[in-house]
């Protein structure tokens, strides 16, 4: 098919418009510039061929980034699922290791809830966790709902994408935040759910003589596996130091049904732990992952962006309404919504700015646009003229926006002519179309 | 196959070798630029994500589960690492001429309004357009890094080309020719 003039057109338009050439990647100087990702990258190798152990740092891992001990309890039951997996798995070959790997494979999902016993009083449930985890195609965690705790402590966070929502039900207090850093770590996390990877593992265990595994088939609703810990504790892998783990797998799904693992006190083999394993590839409720404030709680919206969203006005209103909000909100003393408005800047700055540098109180809006296309500053940029009175720290009144400033008695505010102004410069945030910020001008 | 050359790439970095690792670096900078300059409209800051994206692949590389599938996966953390910098304030306000033109002192009008019109794509579809006319990236440099077949990639480079069109025509361009 021959290519229309029109599509000719775009292309060359295309290249001519978008085209860059990159730079050649310089590796050796890349390496220089990442010696500590270098470092963890050989140390992870490290800690890979002592097996499971990282399996349990996952917890510390989550605490450090400030996530809060309810996504370490979600990574630490990930990480169980696996284990627990494994056991069924590589415990007893003639129990068809490979279907069992084949259906820990294909896991989409999870549904997961722990109860934490106090060993000496096993009757006494001093926590519980319940946990709803979906996976994506290539089995990294797409997102999950926890909830945790007693009582005062209960909570419920969600997590999807880089976006962390926190519940605590008896306070009322609401966060939600971006959390990048969260993301690849419970990714991480989540990793160890690769049962091929983990049964390795669970497999060089059994192969070193460290845990010995009897299996009991008598049971119709499940079998049993029993499995000891054959070294001292000290030689074990993080998350194999119990003495003890009793596991259920389901006879037709090869996949787990419950673990239960048992420490030592007062020299008997008390129930700890208890792994319930509520559902795998269970298609959740969307709402599930929904986590939204109830009535009266106290929120803490950490995602609020800087920049005004745009709504309904045009470019060129929203222009002059950015410039307007950045006004009023100086005269309000509101410099965290002003810092917003001015490209993000910290609301400390701008108040230092005004009261201890040059020592002025913005006191009333006169003018502001209309706006006028200002291409130097992108695209969508304008330049909206201004007009405000302010206060000097001598208490002299000075309209800013005509050349050079004026003094209000000589000046007629019914005739200031926009063109002859200064301008504030706007235009939308990068990578947020329908929000602008004020750039610069003022 | 790129794809699994780039499984032998990630296995031998697994196992130790960094330069292995250096060499799908090398391979994939420019495609994983692109798609961060789809995102910051910067060339300097699209490398710098690039760069950055190429840190926590290197950390994270022990999680990917399918080694045959690291451009989409890197791909992904580099469309985050990008939306971060956007995100990230101080970087934000380091970077005020985000948005400038290229040229700014002799801007192209029909160059500009095509950028804009770029800009106005949806995210998936600018990030295509990007990646195949930003440093004229072959269509199997876009397969490995999509994780998409030739055909995928043809059928949305189409639509979002009428897209882009559509968008010039409101403008009224191209200019009409006799």
């Amino acid at each position: 098919m021959k290519r229309s003039d029109d599509d000719t057109w775009l292309d060359d338009m295309l290249a001519g418009s978008v085209q860059q050439s990159t730079s050649t990647f310089d590796f050796d100087r890349w390496k220089l510039d990442h010696e500590g990702e270098i470092r963890q990258f050989e140390e992870q190798k490290q800690d890979s061929r002592t097996a499971l152990p990282r399996g349990l740092n996952i917890r510390s891992i989550v605490m450090r980034i400030g996530v809060s001990r309810i996504a370490a309890v979600a990574a630490l039951i990930a990480i169980v699922v696996v284990l627990g997996g494994v056991l069924a798995t590589k415990s007893n070959t003639a129990y068809g290791l490979e279907q069992t790997t084949l259906a820990n494979q294909g896991l989409r999902s999870v549904h997961v809830k722990t109860i934490e016993y106090n060993p000496a009083a096993t009757d006494t449930v001093e926590n519980q966790q319940e946990l709803w985890a979906e996976f994506d195609e290539s089995g990294g965690l797409a997102r999950m709902r926890i909830e945790e705790g007693l009582a005062d402590s209960a909570r419920v966070l969600v997590w999807e994408k880089d976006t962390v929502k926190l519940l605590r039900k008896a306070t009322a207090e609401y966060r939600v935040q971006h959390a990048p850093g969260a993301a690849n770590e419970m990714q991480r996390a989540v990793a160890l759910l690769d049962p091929r990877s983990a049964a390795e593992t669970m497999q060089d265990l059994v192969a070193k003589g460290k845990l010995g595994i009897a299996v009991d088939e008598s049971r119709k609703d499940a079998v049993q596996l029993t499995v000891e810990r054959l070294g001292s504790p000290e030689e074990m892998p993080a998350g194999w130091s119990a003495p003890r783990n009793v596991v259920l797998v389901d006879p037709q799904t090869r996949l787990l049904k419950q673990r239960d693992e048992y420490v030592e006190n007062n020299g008997e083999l008390r129930l700890h732990m208890q792994f319930q394993y509520l559902g795998y590839n269970e298609t959740f409720d969307p709402a599930m992952f929904v986590l939204a404030p109830p009535d009266g709680a106290k929120v803490d919206d950490r995602t609020v962006g800087v920049g005004m969203p745009q709504g309904n006005l045009t470019d060129a209103e929203a222009a002059v309404e950015v410039v307007r909000q950045y006004i009023q909100a100086k005269i309000a003393a509101d410099y965290a919504t002003a810092g917003r408005l001015y490209n993000g800047k910290p609301a400390e700055e701008l108040r230092d700015r005004d009261q201890n540098v040059l020592k002025i109180r913005y006191v009333r809006l006169i003018l502001v646009g209309p706006a006028t296309p200002s291409p130097h500053d992108g695209p969508r940029g304008y330049a909206v003229p201004f007009a405000f009175e302010l206060e000097t720290s001598d208490g002299k009144r000075v309209i800013t926006g005509p050349p050079g400033d004026a003094d209000p008695a000589q000046v007629d505010e019914s005739k200031l002519d926009p063109k002859s102004l200064r301008d504030v410069r706007v235009r939308p945030v990068p990578g947020q179309p329908d929000r602008w910020v004020i750039v610069g001008g003022i | 196959m790129l794809c699994e050359t780039d499984a032998v790439l990630v296995e031998s970095a697994l196992g130790g070798d960094i330069e292995s690792f250096g060499e799908l670096c090398r391979r994939y900078y420019a495609p994983i630029t692109a798609i961060a300059y789809s995102i910051l409209a910067d060339k300097h800051l699209a490398e710098d994500a690039a760069q950055e994206a190429f840190a926590r692949a290197l950390t994270s590389l022990g999680s990917l589960r399918r080694a045959a599938r690291f451009g989409p996966w890197l791909a992904s953390i580099g469309r985050n690492v990008a939306m971060d910098m956007v995100k990230d304030r101080t970087r934000y306000r380091d970077s005020a001429e985000l948005w400038e033109l290229p040229d700014r002192d002799s801007p192209d009008a029909i160059h500009l309004a095509v950028r804009c019109a770029v800009a106005g794509l949806p995210a998936a579809a600018r990030e295509l357009v990007v990646l195949r006319y930003y440093d004229n990236m072959s269509y199997d440099r876009i397969t490995a890094v999509l994780g998409l077949s030739r055909a995928s990639i043809n059928g949305r480079l189409r639509r979002a080309k009428r897209m882009l069109a559509r968008a010039l025509a409101r403008e009224g361009l191209p200019e009409a020719r006799s």
